[in-house]
């Protein structure tokens, strides 16, 4: 369970991304948040997470809710990966060895793991961040966008590591593709500009929501700037829930 | 509220009560991680080597004056009389200097969630303190050993500790008022090092406050530095002179500091993080 109390965040004064959401979220199931552009995704995942605090209004978390998945900023660059990994384990309550092993278990990183970090290429550096989101012990994971790096060698990894993890413990995925959501999640809660965040039990209602919302914000922009309405992308049946591995450019 | 989640783990009331352990687990990791880096790069004893700086300082004011050839303000050690000044003083300079870092923006960023600022305030403060009494110790220890001077194992130790931890709290306020102030004016890193190191000389490493011209003693006692080298020289000195030694002013000013210093922390962090 974590308790939103009219929870507010403003990146700039007077422009608020987040307006006193007041509103109760599962910990322990799979929710996605359904939004649009700006509607505050990826603000409300970074606030669950503790990485930036409310401007007004309180969070109260009865679980252990994970850093964003993927998240490198505190990762020290002077230091060797296994450094690293250690230091992560030992602040999240978790035994180092048994992470380490996790990681080089999953990914292939025998010859770098004694390396500096600053010395490994992004993509590198990237996987295991999220490995690391992996192997740390949560109660509730969340997700911005992305469930992993779309490496293609490592596409697979993600998905399966996702699907045990979540097998036991909650997930927060934040993402404005409904398929996505569909593939990952059972209820979501959908982020409207200007207006109150919905929670629903049920994913297909959730995503009428959203798309009624979509339609309604671009017929919006058509009328507004006199623009004929972008044609919504269409996703061909195989590749069902690889939006979830590469980041999207907005 | 008792909730099960399907990993088992059961909390009542939340996770609160593991909150004690989390802060056990973040301290111990990071003072581990900590003692070996400084400026964010690998330096093995890097909280030593800044214990390098009031040996050197000890040095030059006891050559300079050895070849003048000066008797010893007090006492019969010149060293002793130096060092009993110096410590204590570079233990409040650098405490306020490095408790600048945890603080700053940039530093903010490049943290797990669950490490908060006061964390690792707490961590490098106390490194502070132990690399400092290791340098002292060293340097006390060795006069006694292999210089013969006897008073340099203090007569009264809880004393010497006391006065060192007072002046360890002084340095955290100042460090912590530092950091705020210094991300509101940015010069402000370049100017509190030498006004720190310049104070060294007014805080009496090298003369008795108690024997300045009364008209100017007076001035010297505002500087609050200078009470806690005097406590921390009671402890060497049963005798020492006390005219100048005021603990409830040191005590008081560490205490408004470290006030302000949380206070204008809390009332500027909002500002702040638009600023940058």
């Amino acid at each position: 369970m974590i308790r939103l109390d009219n929870v507010s965040f403003a990146y700039q004064r007077g422009r608020n991304e987040l307006d006193r959401v007041s509103i109760e979220l599962p910990s322990h199931r799979r929710m996605a948040i359904l939004g649009g552009q700006e509607t505050g995704k990826t603000t409300l995942i970074g606030l669950l997470a503790g990485v930036i605090d409310p401007t007004g209004g309180r969070i109260e978390r009865l679980a252990h809710l994970s850093f964003p998945a993927g998240y490198n900023r505190a990762f020290r660059l002077a230091n060797t990966v296994r450094q690293n990994v250690i230091f992560a384990a030992r602040v999240y309550d978790a035994d180092p060895g048994e992470v380490v092993d996790f990681i080089c278990g999953i990914l292939d990183l025998n010859d770098w793991i004694d390396r500096p970090m600053r010395d490994l290429p992004v993509q590198t550096r990237r996987s295991v961040a999220y490995a690391l989101t992996y192997a740390l012990p949560f109660d509730t994971y969340l997700f911005d966008n992305i469930i992993g790096p779309g490496d293609p060698a490592t596409r697979d990894l993600w998905r399966v590591l996702y699907e045990a993890r979540t097998a036991t413990a909650g997930a927060v995925l934040a993402t404005r593709q409904p398929r996505v959501a569909e593939t990952y999640c059972d209820c979501a809660l959908v982020l409207r500009r200007d207006a109150h965040p919905v929670f629903f039990e049920n994913l297909r209602e959730a995503t009428a929501l959203f798309e009624a919302e979509a339609a309604a914000d671009q017929r919006a922009n058509a009328v507004g700037h006199d623009q004929p309405a972008v044609d919504t992308p269409t996703f061909d049946e195989g590749s069902v829930g690889n939006q979830a591995l590469a980041k999207v450019a907005d | 509220m008792t909730q099960t989640y399907p990993s088992g783990r059961m909390y009542a009331a939340g996770p609160r009560r593991l909150a004690l352990r989390a802060q056990f687990n973040v301290l111990s990791a990071l003072l581990f991680r900590e003692a070996g880096m400084r400026h964010g790069q690998n330096f093995t004893l890097g909280y030593l080597a800044s214990g390098v700086e009031p040996l050197v300082i000890v040095a030059t004011i006891g050559l300079l004056f050895s070849a003048l050839s000066r008797t010893p303000p007090y006492g019969s050690s010149l060293m002793l009389f130096i060092g009993t000044g110096v410590f204590p003083i570079y233990l409040f300079i650098h405490t306020s200097l490095r408790l600048r870092q945890p603080l700053n923006a940039v530093a903010q960023r490049q943290r797990f969630p669950i490490e908060r600022p006061f964390d690792h305030i707490l961590v490098h403060a106390v490194l502070h303190l132990l690399s400092s009494a290791l340098v002292a110790v060293l340097f006390f220890g060795s006069l006694y050993l292999f210089f013969g001077v006897n008073a340099a194992i203090p007569s009264d130790p809880v004393t010497a500790v006391v006065s060192l931890l007072v002046v360890l709290m002084l340095g955290i306020a100042t460090g912590i008022c530092n950091s705020v102030i210094a991300r509101i004016i940015p010069a402000w890193d370049l100017l509190w090092p030498a006004i720190a190191r310049a104070s060294l000389h007014f805080s009496g490493p090298y003369f008795v406050a108690a024997y300045l011209p009364p008209d100017s003693r007076w001035y010297f006692a505002l500087n609050p530095v200078i009470h806690g080298v005097n406590w921390f020289r009671h402890a060497f000195y049963p005798f020492y002179p006390n005219q100048l030694t005021d603990h409830s002013y040191i005590l008081a000013f560490t205490a408004v500091l470290l006030f302000f210093g949380v206070l204008l922390e809390a009332g500027t962090r909002r500002y702040l993080e638009e600023k940058d």
